[in-house]
């Protein structure tokens, strides 16, 4: 369940190699020097799809490596990374790069995968309330986040986005509505996750590591304050009338209905409301309120349930 | 999508008498009765009267994981002498109505050898993934073979549950002809 993996590597876990010598091994390089890093080269590693996916960069202290893992080795991105594929990830990119990458350190992680839905994935949305310590933003019509310095939950629909970008969506997914989860871990990983060792790449394809980071996208959900109610049924509405015509029989059926209807027309018979047409208004007030104590106002589904029963699933049997 | 669909059952004790096989085994046998499509490795999974069978199992011991997210059942296989682990089968908690089928999956074990050394059937369908329904009693369960799946076996489980294959199964089920013929006079 890994996507994007930045790693960078020491001069000293290089055995004492040059990291600049890397330049032999990539494409489109460049070149500098600043004040601050020395002299830099930088260049791209190509996937399998011969895009430019990692980015690769050189300095006196070591190697930088930024880019998505899922890119790098499947066919895209909406496709998820398992505990074995991360680890031959791991070892094509040592064999390509000509250095031991297994021990470089990891610096930025994001763990992740995709969710097939019932409805678009905007419409779980609502459900997601406040998460402790985290700001809620929905930063854009398709995206929620949940933000703290170090750490982001992002959700946002994968398969617009893979549409957008032509990427690749696997053939039995092909048509589904699909919920991207991401955790993203930005910089201090070893202390966000609590281990007593930096984390290298070659933790991310050990069983009790791997386990326990996708307990951790399971658990940063979990927390996530869920607004647990039905959904309203707004498919229909179309006009002002329509949602205020919707709004008063909700507010009829969660406020009483039919005892409710009663004692209100117990009141209209105590007291002189509609004069002398009272038979027949009575009538046709009671069969309005009636109607709408048959009007449909939802459709039964508590929706967030769809996502946290997925989401624990997925980690349950993360493999 | 789909390139092998199969229709496992346990056959009725009188099926069973009929052909001399076994009854009251620990590990529930189920009989291929049914396919449609082609998936060669389980050419050799055949016995020599034409059947292919498998057994239910209990995956514990069997599978290197750990308790938390090892599968509750495991299918395994038989070719001449050997074992064969076909499958660990995960069912996780998807929202089938009561009394509905349940949903599993899982993937095939591709390694070139089995433990013994000798060579593997499922060597080269190791990015294949499985998906299962499954009938509420374990009496009977099918089989749909995801080439190059196992990356998406389980948000393809979710969509079998939501119905997503409902009209490809169907086709499915429909093309499916007889595999072996138990209730042959």
């Amino acid at each position: 369940m890994i996507d994007t993996l930045n790693i960078r590597l020491d001069r000293i876990a290089l055995a004492g190699g040059n990291p600049l010598a890397i330049a032999n091994y990539l494409t489109d390089i460049e070149e500098g020097q600043s004040e601050k890093r020395g002299y830099w080269i930088s260049g791209r590693l190509k996937d399998d799809n011969d895009k430019d996916n990692y980015k690769i960069s050189a300095f006196q202290w070591g190697i930088s490596i930024k880019g998505s893992l899922a890119k790098y080795y499947l066919p895209s991105n909406v496709y998820t990374h398992k505990r074995a594929t991360i680890q031959r990830a791991i070892e094509k990119m040592s064999d390509e790069l000509h250095i031991d990458v297994s021990a470089a350190t990891v610096s930025r992680l994001d763990i992740s995968t995709v969710i097939p839905t019932q409805r678009p994935p905007a419409d779980y949305y609502p459900r997601l309330g406040d998460k402790p310590y985290f700001k809620r933003l929905p930063t854009a019509a398709d995206t929620l986040e949940y933000r703290t310095s170090k750490k982001r939950l992002i959700f946002y629909d994968k398969a617009k986005e893979a549409k957008a970008k032509r990427a690749m969506i696997p053939p039995n997914l092909t048509g589904c509505n699909l919920l991207r989860y991401e955790l993203r871990y930005f910089g201090r990983l070893q202390k966000q996750l609590k281990q007593a060792d930096p984390i290298t790449a070659a933790a991310l394809y050990n069983p009790k590591f791997y386990y326990m980071l996708v307990q951790q996208w399971r658990q940063e959900f979990d927390t996530i304050k869920k607004i647990h109610r039905n959904t309203t049924v707004m498919e229909d509405v179309k006009t002002v009338k329509e949602a205020e015509d919707l709004f008063f029989a909700r507010l009829i059926q969660q406020g009483g209905g039919k005892a409710a209807i009663d004692e209100f027309m117990a009141d209209i018979d105590a007291s002189n409301a509609f004069g002398e047409n009272k038979t027949q208004y009575k009538y046709n007030l009671k069969a309005k309120l009636n109607k709408r104590l048959l009007t449909p106002i939802a459709d039964g589904d508590d929706i967030i349930v769809e996502i946290e029963k997925a989401v624990e699933n997925y980690a349950r049997y993360a493999v | 999508m789909f390139s092998y669909y199969a229709l496992f059952e346990q056959l009725p004790d009188e099926v069973k008498q009929a052909h001399g096989i076994k009854m009251d085994m620990k590990n529930p046998r189920f009989d291929l009765i049914k396919a449609s499509g082609e998936y060669p490795p389980f050419d050799t999974l055949k016995n020599n009267k034409g059947m292919l069978i498998l057994r239910l199992i209990d995956p514990r011991g069997i599978i290197n994981s750990t308790d938390q997210r090892r599968a509750g059942r495991a299918l395994q296989g038989r070719r001449g002498k050997d074992t064969i682990n076909f499958t660990s089968l995960f069912i996780p908690e998807l929202p089938t109505a009561e009394g509905e089928p349940m949903i599993g999956f899982g993937n095939p074990n591709g390694n070139p050898t089995l433990k013994n050394g000798n060579p593997n059937p499922f060597a080269g369908y190791g990015n294949d993934g499985f998906l299962f329904i499954v009938s509420p009693d374990w009496k009977r369960i099918e089989l749909l073979v995801m080439p190059d799946g196992n990356l998406t076996t389980n948000p393809a489980a979710k969509a079998l549950a939501d119905g997503v294959y409902d009209s490809i199964v169907q086709a499915a089920r429909a093309a499916a002809t007889t595999f072996y013929d138990y209730w042959k006079k």
